[in-house]
């Protein structure tokens, strides 16, 4: 052929078609580079979160409530977790059938070695280690710790890369949290309230012991309560924490209205109120709660405590009046919230003096058509056992990170005044009346002087309107000894059969709880 | 015509290009292979396929070119049956919905490769029978262009459309080479773009392809997948790539990851560096190649070189381009460096046949 030099015009085409995918290389992997690198490390790169170890939840001598474990769980690719936080042989067993598609991962398990001990305070975590409820919930953030993440490079099935490059961010350890009860007294008061609610049958029963110098909860009872370490299985209204709901405390609340009247002066320790089976206030008439036996036409102040006499309340209240009444009110902090670490915690119901109805100023001289909450009851009448001032209730002694270095922490805290030094020592004289010779024979405690008042409410209807016949929420509450006290306690037992009285109900409750705690705390005894 | 040694440096660029095609078949091949259970299990075969094939290369620079040249009918009429056959069920295997493969006992055949040989070897005797008749339309360049379309239909039907144009280019290159007229040739390309336009939009799978190659990132996980995962490798290698044995998109995410688009891969791991150097080899091999076929001692052999030189370099050129996305999706694979039986035996054979030719000079003024 003559035209041979056409195959040089092939050549100069094929060269150009070479050199423009040298251009495109050029293009794409000069300067497009980054972006291409970007989208490939997009679709390799695989962040797995790491949990953080849970901190654990201590009692105030460091005795473990709440920790984490070791578990293993079982992953299988496309069919999500087969099973979560098993032993390890038991995990290892199922993963023998299938080693190349089912992954080990190693999990906390959250383990609450104590069980029930504290059970509605604590709380419990979901699956993820997450604060459910309780203290758990209450103090997740500074439990949960900072998740950790693992970044490494996988193929689309989700398998890790072959000499895949990693790089471990390493999370934060949650933080310890240091609580204010004491394991000890915290199980002597459950077990105290639990034989109680067994006895009268009762839906519910509450212990709290504080300590009434710093108003440290030392022991937080509610019970019937659950396993935490099986909360699903339990009646998922034991979950919710009791001691945050408000209820009207009854005949315990006299010691307030008694309190308020003697700093306002419109009575004295000296004042005689008229003996009265009965009283009408704004249309309603207002009867004891049990025939008095009437020794005379007037009763004293003390009488009427220590026989907690409705109507005599009430003539306290009249000379009141709505105002200084709820002033007073007010200044025992009732309607505030405490604070005292549970999360969820009610601020109680007290309607202002304008808005009360008729009767409420003789209702609530006996702690009706009022709620209050446990803690606030506490802190009231902490008032007593501080000279007139309120100690703030707390649960929470203080939290610390993983290695030991301090974050937070709660001291006695003042919470205001509520009455004079001089009319605090009045009440607690009262109240000791109340215990030696009144209602309150019962939370007698043989070497300690011992105070306090009982309480039966009548339970208010759930719709709000009057009350149901029948049913009474039963309560005591004092502290002791009773001229340097130590320890203020609570008893509630809700809705007793049989005999409801606070008395008889609560009262063998509270001796038993306050006189273990006296002489675990070493007290010394101060009566023979 | 004179004899001489043969060409060397051509020589040198296949073994370059071989040699590396080797290189990243061990490194791309065993994610698939570990699927076996042999992460060997691609790199033994493709040991075998180069013995084959350089057995092969050996045999077609020891054989007679002036036979070849007198049983170039026959064997184009072989390989033309061969190709029919695998329409035949139980013949014929499908894989990924084409009908491309015969099943033999150790191998799959793929009469397609063999039939773009075969067409070469007779357009080159006819083309050089016909000497200065090419430039007659109706009695010389009208039939012949009768005889490829109708190759080319029979490949379409496969459907294989990569290969139809290798083919259709090929053999254009080669009416060009033989002195065509230069008319006749435009009108012929006219057609011939127009013709793959069609099909182009005749076929759902070839429409997606082209609506993928135009504007991949309309659809990164559907039908842009495989161009847009190509170009993820290619671009990550940045200019000295991610070094050898650390492409990621090896795993999984780049389809044919060791076969059409191993460049992809070479590109991730060796980088603009790896990709230039493969560039400028098939560079040098298209010049080596060009130079023997204008050196061969005669018509035939001139034709012949043109043909084989201009059938690898052109696959070369697609398979690249469709690699960075300058090209739509076809079915071809990368010579000398993709996996693959019937491709890299018959490469060699033609690698043979061009060392052949090389080997007997003309005269040159």
């Amino acid at each position: 052929m003559q035209d041979r030099q056409r195959v040089y015009v092939l050549l100069l085409i094929f060269i150009l078609l070479l050199l423009s995918v040298l251009v495109r290389l050029i293009n794409l992997q000069i300067f497009n580079h980054s972006f291409y690198v970007g989208k490939s490390q997009d679709q390799h790169t695989r962040i797995i979160e790491l949990a953080a170890q849970r901190g654990d939840i201590v009692d105030r001598n460091g005795n473990i409530l709440s920790t984490s474990i070791d578990t293993y769980s079982l992953y299988k690719y496309k069919h999500g977790w087969l099973a979560r936080k098993l032993p390890l042989a038991e995990a290892e067993k199922i993963r023998e059938q299938e080693p190349l598609k089912i992954a080990l991962l190693k999990e906390k398990k959250r383990l609450y070695p104590k069980e029930r001990v504290a059970a509605q305070l604590l709380g419990f975590v979901g699956l993820d280690n997450q604060g459910l409820s309780g203290v758990e919930l209450s103090f997740d953030e500074y439990l949960c710790g900072k998740k950790g993440r693992l970044v490494t490079e996988g193929d689309p099935s989700g398998v890790e890369l072959y000499g895949a490059l990693r790089v471990l961010e390493a999370g934060e350890e949650g933080m310890n949290i240091t609580l204010t009860i004491d394991e000890n007294i915290q199980y002597v008061a459950e077990r105290e309230i639990e034989k109680q609610i067994k006895k009268y049958q009762a839906i519910s029963g509450t212990v709290i012991v504080m300590d009434a110098e710093t108003g440290e909860i030392l022991a937080l009872a509610s019970k019937p309560d659950f396993d935490p370490n099986a909360y699903k299985s339990a009646d998922k209204r034991l979950w919710h924490p009791r001691v945050v709901d408000p209820f009207e405390p009854g005949s315990t609340f006299k010691t307030i209205t008694t309190a308020i009247a003697l700093e306002e002066g419109v009575i004295s320790e000296e004042t005689m109120l008229e003996a009265k089976d009965s009283i009408t206030v704004g249309g309603r008439v207002i009867k004891n709660s049990h025939a008095i036996n009437w020794p005379d036409s007037r009763i004293t102040i003390s009488k009427m405590l220590e026989e907690s006499i409705n109507t005599g309340a009430v003539q306290i209240g009249l000379k009141l009046g709505p105002e200084k009444f709820y002033n007073g009110i007010k200044k025992f902090n009732f309607g505030s919230s405490t604070a005292f670490g549970l999360y969820g915690e009610s601020k109680g119901i007290v309607n202002h003096w304008q808005r009360w109805h008729k009767p409420d100023i003789a209702m609530i001289t006996f702690g009706q058509s009022i709620a209050v909450t446990p803690m606030q009851l506490l802190a009231a009448f902490s008032a007593f056992t501080n000279q007139g001032e309120i100690v703030k209730p707390f649960l929470i002694k203080k939290i610390e990170s993983c290695d030991g270095k301090f974050v937070k922490g709660n001291a006695r805290q003042l919470w205001g005044r509520a009455v004079s030094a001089k009319v605090a020592d009045q009440v607690k004289k009262l109240l000791q009346n109340v215990v030696e010779i009144g209602t309150g024979k019962l939370g007698r405690i043989t070497g300690f002087s011992v105070a306090g008042k009982t309480g039966t409410a009548q339970k208010a209807s759930p719709g709000g309107r009057g009350y149901l016949q029948g049913h009474y929420i039963a309560s005591f509450i004092g502290f002791a000894p009773v001229k340097d006290p130590k320890v203020i306690c609570l008893v509630i037992v809700d809705d007793p059969r049989g005999k409801y009285w606070g008395a008889t109900v609560c009262g063998p409750v509270f001796k038993d709880v306050v006189e273990y705690s006296l002489r675990y705390l070493n007290v010394k005894p101060d009566v023979l | 015509m004179r004899k001489s040694k043969i060409d060397y440096l051509f020589l040198f660029s296949v073994l370059a290009l071989t040699a590396i095609g080797l290189i990243m078949i061990f490194s791309a091949s065993p994610t698939m292979a570990l699927k076996s259970g042999d992460p060997l299990y691609f790199i033994k075969r493709h040991i075998v396929y180069l013995l084959l094939g350089f057995s092969a290369l050996y045999f077609g620079l020891r054989i007679d070119l002036t036979k070849l040249k007198r049983w170039s009918i026959w064997i184009f009429v072989g390989s033309l049956v061969l190709l029919l056959l695998v329409f035949i069920p139980g013949v014929g295997r499908k894989v990924l919905g084409a009908s491309r493969w015969i099943d033999l006992v150790f191998i799959s055949f793929q009469p397609s490769e063999l039939i773009k040989l075969t067409m070469i070897l007779l357009l080159a005797n006819l083309l050089a029978k016909m000497g200065k008749g090419i430039t007659d339309f109706l009695k010389g360049l009208g039939p012949l262009l009768l005889l490829v379309g109708a190759v080319a239909a029979i490949i379409i039907k496969q459907p294989d459309l990569g290969t139809a144009i290798a083919i259709f280019s090929t053999s254009f290159i080669m009416l060009f080479a033989a002195g065509a007229k230069l008319f006749h040739l435009s009108l012929i390309a006219g057609v011939g773009v127009a013709g793959i336009i069609v099909l182009s939009f005749t076929s759902a799978y070839r429409f997606r392809r082209l609506v993928a190659y135009l504007d991949p990132w309309k659809d990164p996980q559907g039908i842009g997948f495989h161009i847009i995962q190509s170009l993820l490798a290619v671009g990550s290698g940045g200019l000295f790539g991610l070094g050898l044995g650390a492409s990621r998109q090896k795993f999984f995410y780049l389809p044919q990851q060791f076969t059409d688009f191993i460049f992809a891969i070479l590109c991730e791991e060796l980088g603009f560096i790896g990709g230039a150097a493969v560039i400028g080899l098939f560079i040098f091999f298209a010049g080596r190649g060009i130079r023997i076929a204008f050196l061969a001692r005669d018509d035939f052999s001139y034709l012949l070189a043109t043909g084989l030189i201009g059938w690898l370099t052109l696959q070369a050129i697609m398979n690249l381009m469709v690699v960075v996305g300058l090209l739509p999706t076809t079915g071809i694979p990368l010579p000398f460096i993709s996996y693959g039986g019937t491709a890299t035996i018959i490469s060699l054979f033609s690698v043979g046949i061009l060392l052949n030719i090389s080997s007997q000079t003309r005269k040159v003024n």
